[in-house]
């Protein structure tokens, strides 16, 4: 894979962050890598939600992934999936959900582990390397 | 025809004549007088027989007697012997004491010298005791009185005796003392033994009245028959008398805690000292004041000669119970803590490695943007920064853990746990070359241990192998190999890396230590694995060469 040289991967992506600069590096690099063709930058859960709410009757305009920040104010990463789990199940079913963090606490993954709506868990910076994982995984699995 | 007596006589006197008529009335009277005569003897005759039959008799029995007297006189003389009991007459009118052989053995003097005064006896008499002794006699023949008496004596062996001498007046037909009777005896054992007696029941009785815990008798009636001064204090009672002759379930609250009746559960517990001869229960008691109090009662059965009876010890056990309480709490409470500062250090190392991961991936993004030499040759060396920097934090993280939180027992996958450590350090070292990371796990026994604890000892020995990798060296390798036992794990991780010079072995487990300018790390990594291993109760051991590489052995023992 190389920049600027292949048609993106996925439609949408979605990347929830409270920091600017982790998002500013999250947009850069996911459209340097082509990862998707429409990258939605949002800066706290709750927005997040309402953005997803408005997309429940146009399941196509929904985003294949979330890249979800754990430590945000307000609403945490965990309670973004809280509120995650009562929203349509069309949502639900069509949003893969990769949460990002620096160091975590045990008890912190052993969360992430046990809820169902999250695929995996990623340590900051997101790289080239988890794209093209992602990418192997849920592209053929598609074809 | 006549007496034979006289018929000699006659024969004698006419030979064969005959005798003439004439005489023949005289000799008729005569013969007369012959025939009493024998008579008379004959009467004498067994009179004397008689007499002198009694007369033997009479001696033999006299004969017996007397030994049966000396026998009696014997058997009397061993028995006050034996008793150490004289007896003794003090005639006033001949002014004669005659006394028993003992009465000399008590006071150590020959029958020879004897004793007829006051003064010969007062002699004897123990210094402190001769006051009192002469006033009880002097008043006894004042007021013509019996007497009993005890005091000592110093023999002339300088044995001090204790005696007791018992007095009876005989009072005469003027009305005055004239003799009095008395014995005298040696009671000295007597009184040692008693001494000895009351010397073991003062310390009974010392132990009973001073022991720290309380301790109560009851009888087969559930009634306290006696208690010491610590239950009279447990149960807040003024004296003895407010707690004797009570019941049980008088200092009890009308329920255990367990729901049964106090006066039922006792009668239980009771019985089943009796019958078992001890038993032992915790109970709640109430003092005067109905506040109540908790102890641990042992019930021992006493067998007494008419009857059996209960020692009851009580071991105030209510601030035990608090301590355990308030242990239990502090423990909580330092759980919570320690569960806080955990988080706490968390967040403090998220906040502050999150910068980190931001600044390299502007570096990530930086790289792709510029294909000037110096430009990417000042972002690696950025990089590396950071690196270092996330690496210390992430030490200081490890270590903060390793010495706050529990050791864990949980089952180990060694071939999970190597894939997911060497996973993220493959590339890490400077030089910018893959390194060669192989593992093998030997003997796979089922080890439990701390996971956590063994991914640090793994991540920094690993690491520390690929970091100090020889750059003169074209296949940098490192190998892991684990061998488990039933008593312990064993860890080797082995490279050919730089080494580390002998005189340095003892140091680079120390806190901060840094091997030499070139060391990278941030001085903290040899000394968490030795902390970590540690508190496994393992050891960690080097053996290195500079140029040729180095080998650590971890020992930790199985759970």
């Amino acid at each position: 894979m190389h920049p600027d040289s292949k048609k993106p991967a996925f439609q949408k992506v979605l990347v929830i962050d409270d920091n600017p600069t982790d998002r500013y590096i999250a947009n850069r690099i996911l459209q340097k890598y082509h990862f998707a063709e429409e990258i939605v930058l949002l800066e706290s859960g709750t927005k997040a939600l309402e953005y997803l709410k408005t997309l429940s009757d146009v399941p196509e305009e929904l985003p294949q992934f979330i890249f979800l920040d754990i430590r945000m104010p307000e609403m945490d990463g965990f309670d973004f999936l809280d509120h995650f789990a009562n929203l349509p199940q069309c949502i639900q079913e069509h949003c893969v959900i990769l949460m990002l963090s620096t160091s975590s606490h045990p008890d912190d993954l052993n969360r992430i582990e046990s809820s169902p709506y999250v695929y995996q868990f990623l340590n900051k910076p997101f790289d080239k390397s988890n794209m093209e994982e992602l990418e192997k995984r849920f592209v053929s699995k598609r074809m | 025809m006549y007496n034979k007596l006289l018929e000699r006589q006659l024969k004698r006197h006419f030979g064969n004549k005959s005798i003439p008529e004439e005489l023949t009335e005289f000799l008729k009277t005569i013969n007369a007088s012959y025939e009493h005569y024998a008579q008379d003897r004959l009467m004498l005759e067994r009179s004397i027989d008689i007499s002198s039959e009694e007369m033997i008799e009479l001696n033999n029995k006299l004969k017996e007697e007397g030994e049966n007297l000396k026998l009696i006189n014997n058997s009397l003389n061993e028995a006050q012997q034996i008793a150490k009991l004289s007896n003794w007459t003090w005639d006033f009118l001949s002014n004669r004491f005659t006394c028993s052989n003992e009465f000399y053995s008590i006071f150590e003097q020959s029958p020879s010298c004897l004793m007829n005064r006051y003064d010969d006896f007062l002699k004897f008499v123990h210094p402190e005791d001769q006051e009192k002794t002469l006033s009880i006699l002097n008043e006894s023949l004042q007021q013509k009185k019996d007497f009993a008496i005890q005091y000592r004596i110093i023999t002339p062996s300088e044995q001090i005796k204790t005696v007791y001498s018992k007095g009876q007046v005989f009072i005469g037909k003027e009305g005055d003392v004239e003799k009095v009777y008395g014995i005298t005896q040696d009671i000295s054992a007597r009184i040692i033994a008693e001494a000895k007696i009351k010397e073991g029941e003062d310390k009974f009785l010392t132990l009973f009245e001073k022991a720290r815990d309380p301790i109560l008798l009851l009888d087969d009636r559930q009634r306290f028959i006696n208690c010491n001064n610590a239950a009279v204090k447990i149960l807040g009672a003024q004296s003895k008398e407010e707690v004797i002759n009570r019941l049980p379930k008088d200092f009890s609250p009308e329920y255990q805690p367990d729901g049964q009746l106090s006066s039922e559960k006792s009668k239980e517990m009771d019985r089943l000292a009796f019958t078992n001869g001890n038993t032992q229960f915790e109970w709640v008691h109430q003092r005067m004041d109905k506040s109540e109090f908790l102890v641990d009662v042992s019930l021992t059965l006493i067998p007494m000669e008419d009857k059996n009876i209960l020692m009851v010890n009580w071991r105030d056990i209510t601030a035990r119970k608090k301590d355990e309480e308030e242990l239990l709490r502090k423990n909580i409470e330092l759980t919570k803590t320690n569960s806080e500062l955990d988080r706490f250090v968390y967040s403090v190392s998220h906040d502050l490695r999150a910068p980190l991961r931001s600044m390299l991936g502007i570096i990530e993004i930086s790289k792709e943007d510029t294909t000037d030499y110096i430009m990417l040759e000042n972002l690696s060396m950025l990089k590396d920064s950071i690196h270092k920097l996330d690496g210390f934090i992430s030490d200081i993280l490890d270590y903060s853990r390793n010495s706050r939180l529990d050791v864990e027992h949980e089952p180990i996958n060694f071939d999970d746990l190597l894939k997911d450590v060497t996973k993220n350090l493959k590339f890490m070292g400077t030089l910018n070359r893959p390194v060669d990371i192989s593992f093998q796990v030997k003997n796979s026994q089922p080890v439990y241990t701390d996971k956590r604890r063994l991914n640090i000892i793994l991540n920094n020995l690993i690491s520390n192998a690929i970091r100090y990798q020889n750059s003169q060296n074209p296949n940098p390798f490192v190998g892991i190999e684990i061998d488990t036992s039933d008593t312990e794990t064993g860890i080797i991780v082995k490279d050919n890396g730089i080494g580390i010079r002998s005189d340095l072995h003892t140091k680079i487990f120390n806190m901060f230590f840094r091997a030499s300018e070139e060391s990278v790390g941030s001085g903290l990594g040899l000394y968490i694995v030795k902390e970590a291993v540690e508190r496994l109760n393992g050891k960690v051991m080097v053996e290195s060469e500079p140029g040729q590489g180095s080998t650590f052995t971890v020992r930790i023992p199985n759970k």
